[in-house]
């Protein structure tokens, strides 16, 4: 137990939750409470040890024995980096929840709070242990069954039993790709460590090894969600998930794929040696990445139901996330020095990107939750006008969106400016790289277009008043507190780029085997005012965005001064429609109509079927004469 | 001299861009045989409307908000642009990705305010809006990073540089895209599509009046100014005289004339559907591509 009881209290904390949901099976309203304590705690509890392990300590390792079994676990700077972003994550989700399951039927509370804590459990393992074997399949199962679970009790099982068992399919499938892949090593002992695997490889024949990885790629790929495989499962599962929980399943979850992705062509690539082709691996990560983020995105903007419109694009900002990990290694593998530094400079913006999407694609998804809580509704056509009703979701959702979207002076601008400046410099004489970096940058403006749709409609525009008979009201502080959270870490990602690059650069200092280690980071440089690439001291590249906030508010100040210079008042009308002011609630501007051109125009992206099947059957049906498109 | 760079460009943009409105209200004028309007009228109009009452339609901040983001944002990309070749004092801490996203973050401002306003003439204007700026704004960020493949840098003086750089084939094939695209970016008939006057009525502005009309009003003529600005400083940039003054008033008649053409055109053509510019500004986003394709290739 050395270095390692942040680890051990974590994990002790999630059993006794799970105990506590056994014996209180009566207590509803207790457990809700205790379950909540309890996660919360092992929260902290990893919070505690990843900072331990980030702060310069030395990686924990670890072989637990059970009968013929060994599990090798290893909690180094990039698993230490990922469990931080689990337990800040979890910890907000858990809050939120508390809160979110008050309304529920004691019944469906008491079997959340005894799958909850397994998953977290398996979440947890699945970054820390350090085999393809038993430990592998004991941390895969746990979350894979019991998030099956939770995705199952999201909705009502009428509309929740597919989805719910499509997911668990992928899931088995995917562990039984990753699984098999270890097989390929010629003399693997089922429950070798991946260093073990990697240097068994390296004897290996080319096409074994190719084997290998592409087996890897898949199976880790299912789980991120990449063209075309992560269609087939994400948004289903996202969209009937109840929102805490997809919060966890777009913020980590879909994280712990990269995870493995990282661990498998960054680690064991490195033991593998010369077998590992980085070039081509590279280039099918970018390719795969590429396809992913365009296709992800263009389908998200087609969404009317706003939580299927959240997991498209977590499948789009995975892709962003794929593009750079391929960059980086093509990079790796190009034959001049100013690109190899580089590779680096990219792969911290993958690592960067997933904490920033992390935090604010789980702010959003509590976001979506409290829309679902006030309202009733998933369907975008319905609302609008909301900010008036709630106006710190709304202002939360509008930081969130900015941010998602890569507006200047955010936590998604700086890790974007990072990927993507990185693949264009070092992507000069690379054609694939400079394409791929231009779908990218095209993307971003699709980005946009997906949450202006979101934000503007749901909480600016009007019509939530007309069209839902009832009352909106904010949400109770329960539902607000773990946003707030949210939000103040995703501002000082935003703000304070240059700590997490040094967080990131440390963790991989602390990383062993790592295939970019020695490669130079000088390239990167970080001061006071922001983030810089750098060569031979001539700046390259520069993003400041406590600059570019300082710049905006200026001349904000300077655009409020020239409104007031005239001296003019305000008066508060209807918006005008030609003279039919009394007819504005018949004349909203719903959602299918937006972008419809566009929409047209990318049918062949698929996703374009955007009916929203609600929960509450009483809210009534569309016309069919309210179908029509305007263009 | 290299924080002054920055008021000189504000001041010289905040200053010329109106003029170029009243250019080519001019122009068009004369060409459906009308007298038209004085060169100056729209700072007459743009003072004029700064007196005026505000009508606020939509009752919450984010419609306030819009007309200061959309104002200042369009300033923030001038503040950035380099001066006299040289780069000013913001250069070590920005590079074109951030003038590509102040940039759009000027377009989102727009679409924040048609959305917030509830007009639903508004909204379809924002919708062709964003749909505009998601086609045509690659347009624009590939020309700026064929100069950052010729010039190995992000930064944006050295960028620029690698644009005005002539003679090779990606530097004609990028003109000519800018060229036809140029009518599109200034939004100008036939691609006014988002605001189409006769149609949606100026869609997303329409709830708009008086000072936070100004604002936006204002913005819209400081973005055209920065497409003939790169059109004459960037593209044209290396044939302009050394001297400074001189490269100056050459590069101020240019976009001048840059302005008559564009109400030339803009007078003649009858505006296109959106989904016809879709159609025209995909067929631009693959010539520019093939640009940036030659620039990597070194052609």
């Amino acid at each position: 137990m050395t270095g390692a009881e942040g680890f051990w209290l974590s994990l002790i904390s999630l059993g006794l939750s799970f105990l506590m949901a056994i014996v209180l099976r009566k207590k509803a309203g207790l457990l809700r409470t205790g379950g909540t304590l309890l996660v919360s705690l092992s929260c902290l509890f990893l919070a505690w040890q990843s900072v331990i392990i980030l702060g310069g300590g030395q990686p924990v390792e670890l072989e637990i024995k059970t009968g013929v079994f060994h599990l090798p676990v290893l909690i180094d700077g990039l698993s230490a980096l990922f469990l931080l972003l689990l337990s800040v994550l979890t910890l907000a989700s858990a809050m939120f929840a508390y809160g979110y399951f008050e309304r529920m039927p004691a019944e469906r509370i008491r079997k959340i709070y005894l799958v909850f804590p397994v998953f977290i459990f398996g979440l947890i393992g699945l970054l820390t242990v350090d085999d393809l074997g038993p430990g592998f399949a004991l941390a895969w199962q746990m979350m894979a069954v019991s998030s099956y679970f939770l995705v199952r009790w999201g909705r009502d099982e009428k509309l929740s039993t597919r989805p719910a068992l499509t997911y668990l399919g992928f899931m088995e499938l995917a562990w039984l790709l990753v699984a098999g892949s270890a097989f390929l090593a010629p003399g693997y002992h089922f429950g070798d460590s991946l260093a073990v695997i990697g240097e068994k490889l390296n004897g290996s024949s080319p096409a074994a090894a190719a084997v290998f990885f592409g087996l890897l790629l898949l199976g880790f790929g299912l789980k991120t969600g990449v063209f075309p495989l992560g269609q087939l499962w994400i948004p289903g599962a996202y969209s009937t998930a109840s929102p805490p929980v997809s919060a966890l399943l777009a913020g980590i979850l879909e994280k712990t794929g990269v995870f493995g992705l990282i661990r498998v062509f960054f680690f064991v690539a490195r033991e593998a040696g010369t077998v590992f082709e980085a070039r081509l691996w590279g280039r099918a990560l970018l390719v795969a990445g590429t396809l992913t983020l365009f296709i992800g995105t263009v389908q998200a903007i087609k969404q009317s139901d706003y939580l299927k419109l959240l997991a498209y694009s977590s499948i789009g900002q995975v892709g962003y996330i794929l593009f750079a990990l391929g960059s980086s290694l093509v990079a790796l593998a190009s034959d001049s020095m100013p690109a190899r530094s580089l590779a680096t400079v990219i792969f911290i913006g993958a690592i960067y990107h997933s904490l920033n999407h992390g935090v604010f694609k789980s702010l959003l998804f509590l976001t979506g939750g409290s829309l679902l809580y006030a309202t009733g509704s998933r369907d975008l056509n319905r609302l609008g006008g909301l900010l008036a009703a709630m106006p710190v979701t709304g202002i939360l959702a509008a930081l969130a969106s900015y941010s998602i979207a890569g507006m200047p002076a955010s936590s998604g601008f700086t890790s974007k400016w990072l990927m993507i400046s990185g693949n264009f410099l070092a992507g000069r004489s690379d054609l694939l790289l400079t394409f791929s970096g231009i779908v990218a940058l095209f993307t971003a403006a699709f980005t946009l277009a997906c949450y202006v749709k979101f934000f503007g409609l749901a909480f600016t525009s009007a019509g939530a008043g007309w069209k839902l008979k009832k009352e909106i009201r904010e949400v109770p502080s329960s539902l607000l507190v773990p946003k707030v959270f949210l939000m103040l870490i995703c501002l000082s990602q935003a703000f304070w780029p240059q700590f997490y690059v040094k967080l990131i650069n440390r963790s991989l200092l602390a990383a062993q085997d790592f295939l970019l280690a020695g490669s130079a980071v000088e390239a990167l440089q970080g001061d006071r005012s922001g983030l810089k690439i750098v060569k031979n001291s001539g700046v390259l590249a520069a993003a400041s965005p406590l600059l570019m906030l300082l710049l905006i508010l200026a001349l904000v100040l300077l655009a409020r001064w020239l409104r007031q210079a005239g001296g003019s008042g305000q008066v508060r009308v209807p918006a005008w429609l030609c003279g039919y002011q009394e007819l504005n609630q018949d004349n909203v501007y719903a959602d299918r109509n937006m972008f419809s051109d566009l929409k047209k125009f990318f049918r062949w992206t698929g996703a374009n079927d955007n009916r929203v099947v609600e929960d509450d059957e009483s809210i009534d049906r569309a016309s069919p004469e309210e179908k029509e498109v305007i263009t | 001299m290299k924080v002054a760079a920055v008021f000189i460009n504000l001041l010289y943009f905040l200053l010329l861009a109106p003029l170029l409105e009243g250019v080519m209200r001019k122009i068009t004028a004369r060409i459906q045989s009308r007298q038209g309007p004085p060169l100056y009228q729209p700072y007459l109009d743009l003072i004029k409307l700064l007196g005026k009452e505000n009508l606020n339609a939509a009752g919450h901040r984010a419609f306030r908000l819009a007309p200061l983001l959309a104002f200042a944002s369009i300033l923030a990309v001038v503040a950035l642009l380099p001066f006299g070749g040289g780069s000013n004092f913001l250069a070590h801490s920005s590079d074109l990705m951030t003038l590509i996203y102040f940039l759009t973050l000027s377009g989102f401002a727009v679409l924040l305010g048609a959305l917030a306003s509830g007009n639903p003439f508004a909204s379809v204007g924002a919708s062709r809006e964003m749909m505009t700026i998601i086609m045509l704004e690659p347009v624009l960020a590939m020309t700026l990073i064929l100069g950052a493949v010729r010039s190995g840098s992000f930064s944006l003086a050295e960028a620029l540089g690698g644009v005005a750089a002539p003679g090779e084939l990606s530097y004609f094939l990028m003109l000519a895209v800018f060229l036809v695209a140029l009518q599109a970016f200034v939004s100008r008939q036939p691609f006014d599509i988002p605001e189409a006057e006769v149609e949606i009525l100026e869609g997303p502005y329409m709830e708009y009046s008086g000072p936070d009309y100004a604002l936006f009003r204002y913005a819209l003529n400081i973005k055209r100014m920065f497409y003939g600005w790169l059109l004459a400083a960037g593209f044209l940039g290396s044939w302009l005289p050394g001297n400074l003054i001189l490269s100056w008033l050459v590069q101020t008649i240019l976009i001048l004339l840059i302005f008559v053409a564009i109400s030339v055109v803009g007078a003649t053509h009858p505006r296109y559907r959106m989904d016809q510019a879709l159609k025209y500004y995909a067929v631009l986003m693959i010539l520019a591509l093939i640009a940036v394709g030659f620039g990597v290739k070194g052609w």
